[in-house]
């Protein structure tokens, strides 16, 4: 007894280092964010300069970002949840072969995608809507994932039976039981897909047209070229910017918003 | 050895008491059957004993050796559990040998083992297969086997029988009861179900809210429980309040069903003493009404092969049932019943 | 179940065309951004700089030193990382599951937020911990006097930036495959006798065998095509995504540059392939 709760103890402290390891940056950034002077608590030198350095420099970026997660949402929601229906319900040849080239942006480096479209529409490229749909290309498994997933569950099944032996027909039974029962699986979705537009750097970069710089680029460009604190301060308004969208994707449940390095 | 449990409690983090202070000797070579409804506290006792869990307070002894807090790799317990948690990626072979595989006994004597238990379970033809292409009952005998190969000194049984339909269940029982007459390890058997309890245990335990309610032989348990819920949990019974009787012929009961013999007067209880009396379905028997001391109506008749079951209401307002056999002729509405004997327990507000 | 999916499968060929013209959207944006582009690119790979077909950019990128170099520099990486990742993931996920610590939920959720971050986001918080000013270079100062460990900008300090990306993911992943493991079969290894050690070895491992391959597959694709963290990091590190960047910006050589990036996709497209054969098996474990 007595040498099994030294283990466990061990086990339960490397979790928290481990812990420590992944939230200590997030907190220095957000403190070094609000200081005068990198180093120094925001209480010893308060400061919104970083802030309003972001806001007047990148204000623009932050708009183009939400503006095409916006879009990228609504495409993703509308083309997601009939191919996730279909692909739940219907048996088809290529069925097979489909979930997996779904799979295929899971694990395609966006480098590589993003070389590869930007080569193909090179008239296209800079505009806004090439960076929408190559976001639309690149959230869409995890919409339709989540989507065939939820609808596979037995108790999705059993409502719709149970609505089609009380005479409902299939538009009835798809609009009035089948999407209200997924209805919080396609909100958490959509979270997801949003968090993951708002912090796409990989296809972005290849894609985006300087005059409307997304996001995740201009925070790259204060990484590199600008002090650590507008970095910080950048950093602080994403995190700040997804928090909601997490907060509520925790209360719904399990939403995997999976980023790309 | 004998294992003994020493006023055991148990507390969960969240306050709820899962066990209030169980003390029990158990014999070598006994087959014990710890009975009670869900919650009772069972398991939990079972996982103690087990050394999966350590109790609040209380001592576990195995002999004299004081186990509380030996972890359970180190206390040479076989546990079968429910659904029988088999080793899906190793063979029933390398299952049953697995508990001598991590005792580091070597190859050639592991192997030797193993088939002996192989042949003694019947399993040898199957000993390269894997659990899931078993049978329930091919299951049960590997489950049973990998607990036994050990050599353990007691050998825990968790519901084993519980998720099984319940037609599997009744032959299981009757190779379960067989096997462990085989081996006579001193045997711990964990069941809601009283059926598995009276045919498997030499002696039944029988829990509730943590306590120990009743210990004894299940015939014991059956024909003088100690308390109502011992009398309702093992068998059915009906329950009428009745007023003690103690004459030169024996004790009685004067109840709502007219006088009624007793099995014993409650210990202690004096002439005139308000009682409840407990009859069994199958203690009371339906006569002919001309000439019957009780008449009653029946109220539902339901046929369950060998028995008939019946809902009666006497002419004196109580409604009770009656298990009779099932050729037993009812022609008419109103029939005689006569109560062969009832059990007496003092009025408890339960 | 099955009979109930039989609701909507009485007339194969209407189902066919009502699948068709649900999935055709999805099918449009898949062919006009994954397919093609990605033909497009295996093609331009293909063309020498005469535009005359050639195989000369695959090979360069097998046979020429400089960019062997970034290759195997980039498998290794990627080795190291997905190795440390699984070791470092499945104790921990054991011990989220298993082990109750106190406040789970709070500890899941904290391990799902770094989740949300980008890569160029994980190269920022390994800079801040690491990096000239960062917080353990300043830590070692107040400690020992010298500024130690500002390894940022290095290899280690990219495979530190990839742990911490992976760490969480494979953790979670981990966990939800430990949990789907009935515990009955670790306390069944303990009554027969095996120490916690042998009952991690011998019952659990072999367990979550195809978790486990699956998360390697996952956590090697992404530490190969790691873009944004290797680009804040690592712009004179010679890995793969660094060069097949320079070289389609910097030198322009962009036939060279798409035949990298297609080794790339490859490399990920196998893994993806055990990644989905692992998952496969897993689904018919428990169909049984």
């Amino acid at each position: 007894m007595q040498r099994i709760s030294v283990w466990r103890s061990a086990r339960i402290i490397w979790l928290l280092a481990t812990l420590l390891f992944l939230l200590a940056p997030v907190v220095i950034t957000v403190f070094g964010s609000f200081s005068a002077r990198w180093g120094r608590t925001p209480w010893e030198a308060f400061t919104l300069e970083w802030y309003g350095y972001v806001f007047r420099t990148y204000g623009q970026a932050i708009r183009v970002s939400l503006l095409v997660g916006a879009c990228t949402v609504v495409i993703t929601t509308l083309i997601g949840i009939p191919a996730g229906y279909a692909l739940a319900r219907y048996r088809f040849w290529g069925r097979a072969l489909l979930e997996d080239a779904l799979l295929l942006p899971l694990t395609l480096p966006g480098l590589a995608l993003g070389l590869a479209i930007v080569q193909t529409y090179v008239i296209l490229r800079g505009q806004l809507l090439l960076l929408i749909i190559g976001h639309v290309v690149f959230t869409l498994p995890y919409m339709v994932q989540m989507v065939t997933a939820s609808l596979r569950t037995g108790n999705v099944l059993r409502l719709e039976a149970a609505a089609a032996s009380l005479g409902a027909n299939w538009f009835q039974r798809f609009f009035l039981v089948t999407l209200p029962s997924i209805r919080n699986t396609v909100v958490a979705a959509g979270l997801a897909v949003a968090t993951l537009s708002l912090g796409e750097f990989n296809l972005s970069y290849f894609l985006y047209s300087p005059l409307a710089m997304p996001l995740p680029v201009g925070m790259y460009e204060a990484y590199a070229s600008l002090r650590i604190e507008i970095g910080s301060a950048f950093t602080t308004l994403f995190v700040a910017l997804l928090l909601p969208l997490l907060l509520v994707g925790q209360l719904l449940g399990r939403t995997r918003a999976t980023s790309s390095t | 050895m004998t294992l003994q449990l020493d006023r055991l409690t148990k507390t969960y983090r969240d306050g709820t008491q899962a066990l209030r202070g169980i003390s029990l000797l158990i014999q070598p070579g006994e087959i014990i059957v710890l009975l009670g409804p869900s919650g009772c506290g069972k398991s939990t006792l079972l996982r103690l004993i087990a050394g999966l869990d350590v109790p609040t307070s209380g001592q576990v002894y195995l002999g004299t050796r004081d186990i509380t807090y030996t972890p359970a790799e180190r206390r040479d317990m076989g546990m079968v559990f429910q659904n029988y948690a088999l080793f899906p990626h190793m063979s029933v072979a390398e299952n049953i040998g697995f508990g001598l595989r991590v005792r580091g006994i070597t190859r050639a004597e592991r192997q030797q083992r193993v088939e002996a238990m192989l042949e003694k379970l019947q399993l040898i033809p199957l000993a390269d297969r894997r659990p899931d292409q078993l049978s329930g009952g091919q299951q049960q005998r590997v489950a049973l086997g990998r607990a036994l190969a050990i050599n353990p000194s007691v050998l825990l049984l968790d519901e084993p029988l519980t998720a099984l339909d319940a037609q599997l269940r009744e032959s299981l029982r009757s190779e379960l009861r067989r096997t462990l007459e085989q081996f006579r390890t001193t045997s711990i058997y964990v069941t809601h179900d009283q059926t598995e309890a009276m045919s498997l245990g030499d002696r039944v335990v029988v829990l509730r809210n943590g306590l120990i309610e009743q210990v004894g032989t299940p015939r014991a348990l059956y024909q003088r429980p100690a308390s109502a819920f011992v009398a309702r949990f093992i068998g059915s019974a009906n329950r009428i309040g009745g007023v003690l009787r103690l004459t030169a012929t024996g004790p009685s009961a004067e109840t709502a069903l007219g006088p009624v013999t007793l099995a014993a007067a409650p210990a202690g209880a004096a002439d005139g003493a308000l009682i409840d009396v407990f009859v069994r379905p199958e203690d009371v028997t339906v006569v002919p009404a001309a000439g019957a001391a009780l008449l009653a109506a029946i109220v539902q008749v339901e046929f369950l092969g060998d028995r008939l079951r019946l809902q009666v209401r006497t002419t004196t307002g109580a409604t009770i049932t009656a298990s009779v056999a099932a050729h037993t002729m009812i022609s008419t509405n109103l029939v005689g019943l006569c109560i062969r004997q009832a059990i007496a327990l003092p009025t408890a507000g339960e | 179940m099955n009979r109930l999916r039989l609701l909507g499968q009485k007339h194969v060929r209407v189902q066919f065309s009502t699948a068709a013209a649900l999935l055709a959207p999805l099918l449009l944006v898949l062919l006009a951004m994954l397919f093609i582009p990605l033909v497009v690119l295996a093609a331009m790979g293909l063309r020498g700089a005469d535009g005359a077909l050639t195989l000369d950019n695959y090979l360069a990128v097998l046979v020429n030193p400089r960019y062997r170099n970034g290759l195997l520099t980039s498998i290794g990486l990627a080795s190291a990382v997905t190795t440390a990742t699984l070791v470092a993931s499945t104790t921990l996920a054991y011990t989220v599951v298993r082990d109750q610590p106190p406040a789970t939920a709070l500890i899941r959720a904290l391990l799902t937020f770094p989740l949300s971050f980008p890569g160029i986001v994980v190269g920022f918080m390994t800079i801040i911990l690491f990096g000239r000013t960062g917080a353990l270079p300043a830590l070692t100062q107040q400690l020992v006097g010298v500024p130690l460990l500002q390894i940022a900008y290095t290899l280690p300090g990219l495979f530190v930036a990839y742990l911490y990306f992976e760490i969480p993911r494979i953790t979670l992943a981990l966990a939800e495959a430990i949990e789907q493991v009935d515990a009955r079969y670790e306390a069944a290894a303990r009554t027969l006798g095996a120490r916690p050690v042998q009952v991690f070895v011998l019952v659990l491992l072999p367990l979550l065998r195809s978790a486990l391959i699956s998360s390697s597959a996952l956590a090697f694709a992404t530490s190969m095509g790691a873009f944004g963290t290797a680009y804040t990091l690592a712009q004179r590190i010679t890995i793969l995504p660094i060069q097949i960047y320079d070289a389609y910006t910097v030198s322009f050589e962009f036939e060279l540059a798409s035949a990298m990036a297609v080794v790339l996709g490859l490399i990920t497209m196998v893994a993806l392939g055990v990644y989905r054969a692992a998952v496969g098996s897993a689904y018919q474990q428990q169909e049984q």
